[in-house]
């Protein structure tokens, strides 16, 4: 059941089975802390996941900080809904994936797009602590290094995808210490491949 | 034009590597000049003048995505992308490649400059590094044994400079002026200490460093004294903060550049504060322990001086713990040698040092930095033996530099200004030494180095006639083991000198090789290459007969 609470702040804050979504004191101050402490990581993207969309605090942080997309994941439907419904400009409706399963995830078109260039993930703590199973399923989802998973990740990305299934004959995981063995790279001036090979000299 | 300086190790690479960036500015006026930096040390960008842009790499960021499992790898792949294509649409017309790994030869591969120098991976012929000054480099991956260029002169040269003044430029903030002028607030010298390093082995105890400066107090009564640092470094050496005179003084890079340009010593181990130094006119002691390697990365300025433990195994390897039971190169430097030689650098007394030199020869040497005026970076020892030895690593080097300009393909070999420097160089290593001295000394050497000569000569020859059987083990092992019995007999008579090493590494090399042909290959290269330093040697040690070195002209 969602309720909304009124933060000392005044901001209408999102309260899921009982336990607030964002801080009930201050709950902009606190996703700029949140994004903050992330921005190391968010730098530069082109889009950032977003794991919960929580009540949208944390994405309007987002916004001011970086230049990207942003593309939410979200576990439960009425919460979207609600959070859309108060303020529509927040965020693209499209760009909110709600509650898919894992297969289904990795068939939106709008999170391949993303996964095609530069992203990164902002996961929301809080979020993510309601509905744990679910983000669990979704973030090993999205950390699976398995060639198969991969190839879907990038298929929006043709020089990728290719990538993955020159390698896939031979590897099934993509460690970049057994792939850089096993392609030929001697003679290669493939940027993929190169590129390979620097992420390979960063672990050797 | 635009050029791209990479330089993408650690902080003091990184101040190294910008030395070039003045006299790029100075040589193509119209140049815009960017680098590209290990992120890490980003935190240095605001000091560096001359640069349009910075960009990082964040070595870090992607390491621990590639080395966690809770991260996508592809976050990883896409950093070095859109680095990349960030790069890339700079359309750099240079790309000067100063970090000697395979790792920055991947990143100017995907540059995809045609102009770049240093390391480059070139796809079917593997990596290549351009300027002989860059493969000059690579030949001295191992820590130093005989004379060596310093990087920022193998820097300059490999990227195709001419001017003679090079020296790391930096820009002291209005903030850091600052910072410095509500620090340094007690009267008398200024005397800055920078005793932390990152490696354990390159510094001093607490304890030494605590008698060293109790000592130096005493010395220098007027004199007050400020331990540089970060706080978590000072928490470390608390108990300096409780000597009299002494302060402990938290600061940021930029504001260490600012101390350093408004103090009057620094007493430093190898670390960037060093090399920041070398930016200002501050009298610096370096104490070189560990894997310091003075004559690569030692101060580069005139005029410093440098103590270097005199140990078997120093400069030992970077990033390893000491070998040693004990810590013996830091256990040499007595705190009473360094509080000495650093009050008498703070009072000039040249006189004082060279005696200082003579008495802890042996253990500990103490060299003067020198900058020639061709523009090389010395560091000469002050107490020295004088032998042939001695004399020739000198020769050997200044030849190493003709060797690499190819003066000896130019019909007019400019010998005379170097052989003059080499004299210069030698006189003030053996100030005291007379003309009958010198004579006999280089007479020595010529004989040796005409030996040299004619044994190359020799082993030219002899490769010659089994060139078209060279497939054939049994007439190319004996050569091979002739080589090795000449490479020996160069290492006995001649110390490690250029030849020496080079003909080891060649050894080395061919040790792996099967192909025959290949093995043939390199050591006929070795060969000639043997044979035209020797040549380049031996004109400048009749040149040095001539001279009149010791004040006697022949």
């Amino acid at each position: 059941m969602i309720l909304f609470k009124q933060s000392r702040t005044g901001f209408q804050v999102p309260e899921l089975d009982g336990i607030a979504l964002h801080s009930l004191v201050d709950p902009v101050k606190e996703a700029i802390q949140m994004v903050d402490a992330a921005m190391p990581r968010l730098m530069g993207a082109r889009t950032v996941i977003v794991l919960g969309l929580g009540g949208g605090f944390h994405l309007d942080e987002i916004k001011r900080q970086i230049t990207g997309n942003i593309v939410v994941i979200e576990a439960r439907q009425e919460l979207a809904d609600e959070v859309l419904a108060k303020d529509p400009r927040r965020i693209d409706k499209d760009h909110v994936l709600v509650a898919p399963s894992t297969e289904d995830l990795l068939e939106s078109s709008v999170l391949l797009e993303a996964m095609a260039q530069k992203f990164a993930i902002f996961k929301h703590a809080p979020s993510i602590r309601i509905a744990s199973s679910y983000y669990s399923k979704i973030n090993s989802l999205l950390t699976d290094r398995r060639i198969e998973f991969l190839k879907k990740m990038t298929l929006h990305n043709p020089r990728l995808y290719s990538f993955f299934e020159r390698v896939e004959k031979s590897n099934s995981q993509f460690d970049v210490r057994a792939i850089s063995k096993t392609i030929d790279l001697e003679g290669t001036e493939g940027d993929t491949e190169l590129i390979v090979q620097v992420m390979r000299e960063l672990i050797v | 034009m635009k050029i791209l300086v990479v330089s993408m190790l650690r902080l003091g690479d990184i101040l190294l590597a910008t030395s070039v960036i003045p006299n790029l500015k100075r040589e193509i006026p119209d140049c815009d000049i960017d680098i590209l930096i290990n992120g890490q040390f980003s935190k240095v960008s605001p000091l560096i003048p001359g640069v349009r842009k910075v960009y990082s790499f964040d070595r870090q960021g992607i390491q621990e995505i590639i080395g966690s499992a809770d991260r996508n790898v592809l976050e990883a792949f896409y950093q070095v992308d859109d680095l990349v294509s960030q790069l890339r649409e700079e359309k750099y017309d240079r790309v000067i490649n100063l970090t000697h790994n395979r790792l920055s030869g991947w990143i100017a591969a995907l540059i995809g400059c045609p102009d770049t120098q240093g390391v480059v991976y070139t796809g079917a012929t593997g990596f290549k590094v351009g300027s002989k000054w860059f493969r000059y480099l690579n030949d001295q991956a191992e820590p130093s044994r005989h004379q060596v260029f310093h990087f920022i002169d193998v820097f300059h040269y490999g990227s195709g400079l001419k001017s003679r003044n090079r020296r790391i430029e930096l820009t002291n903030t209005a903030s850091a002026q600052e910072f410095a002028k509500s620090t340094l607030i007690h009267s008398g010298k200024r005397i800055l200490i920078q005793p932390f390093s990152a490696e354990k082995k390159k510094t001093l105890t607490n304890q030494q460093w605590k008698n060293t400066l109790e000592l130096l107090s005493k010395l220098e009564p007027h004199a007050h004294f400020y331990v540089l640092g970060v706080a978590d470094e000072l928490k470390t050496a608390a108990s300096l903060a409780l000597l009299e005179r002494v302060s402990l003084v938290e600061c940021n890079l930029e504001q260490a550049f600012g101390l350093l340009s408004a103090g009057d010593l620094l007493l430093t181990v190898d670390t960037s504060i060093k090399h920041m130094a070398s930016a200002t006119k501050i009298k610096v002691v370096e104490l070189s322990l560990g894997s310091s390697d003075y004559q690569k990365t030692g101060i580069y300025q005139a005029g410093a001086y440098i103590l270097q433990p005199q140990v078997p195994c120093a400069p030992c390897e970077h990033r390893t713990q000491c070998s040693r039971p004990t810590h013996e190169c830091g256990n040499l430097l007595d705190p009473e040698l360094v509080a000495m030689c650093t009050s008498q650098v703070l009072r000039q007394d040249d006189a004082g040092i060279r005696i200082l030199a003579h008495e802890y020869a042996g253990q500990v040497q103490i060299l003067r930095t020198y900058l020639t005026t061709t523009g090389d970076w010395a560091a000469i020892s002050l107490a020295d033996p004088f032998d042939e030895r001695h004399i020739q690593s000198w020769a050997d080097r200044f030849s190493q530099k003709l060797f690499l300009m190819r003066a000896h393909e130019r019909p007019v070999a400019e010998f005379g200004t170097e052989g003059d420097q080499l004299k210069v160089v030698l006189e003030k290593a053996f100030p005291d030494r007379g003309g009958a001295d010198w004579r006999n000394q280089l007479k020595r050497i010529e004989t040796d180095l005409n030996w040299v000569e004619s044994g190359t000569q020799e082993l030219l020859g002899e490769l010659k006639q089994i060139l078209g059987s060279f497939a054939d083990t049994q007439k190319l092992d004996p050569f091979i083991e002739k080589f090795q019995r000449f490479e020996s007999e160069i290492l006995e008579r001649l110390g490690l000198t250029s030849n020496g090493a080079q003909i080891s590494r060649c050894l080395e090399e061919i040790r792996h090789e099967t192909n025959t042909f290949v093995i043939v290959k390199k050591i006929r290269e070795q060969l000639v290459s043997a044979r035209q330093l020797t040549n380049i040697e031996l004109k400048l040690i009749r040149g040095l007969q001539t001279a009149g070195l010791g004040g006697v002209h022949q």
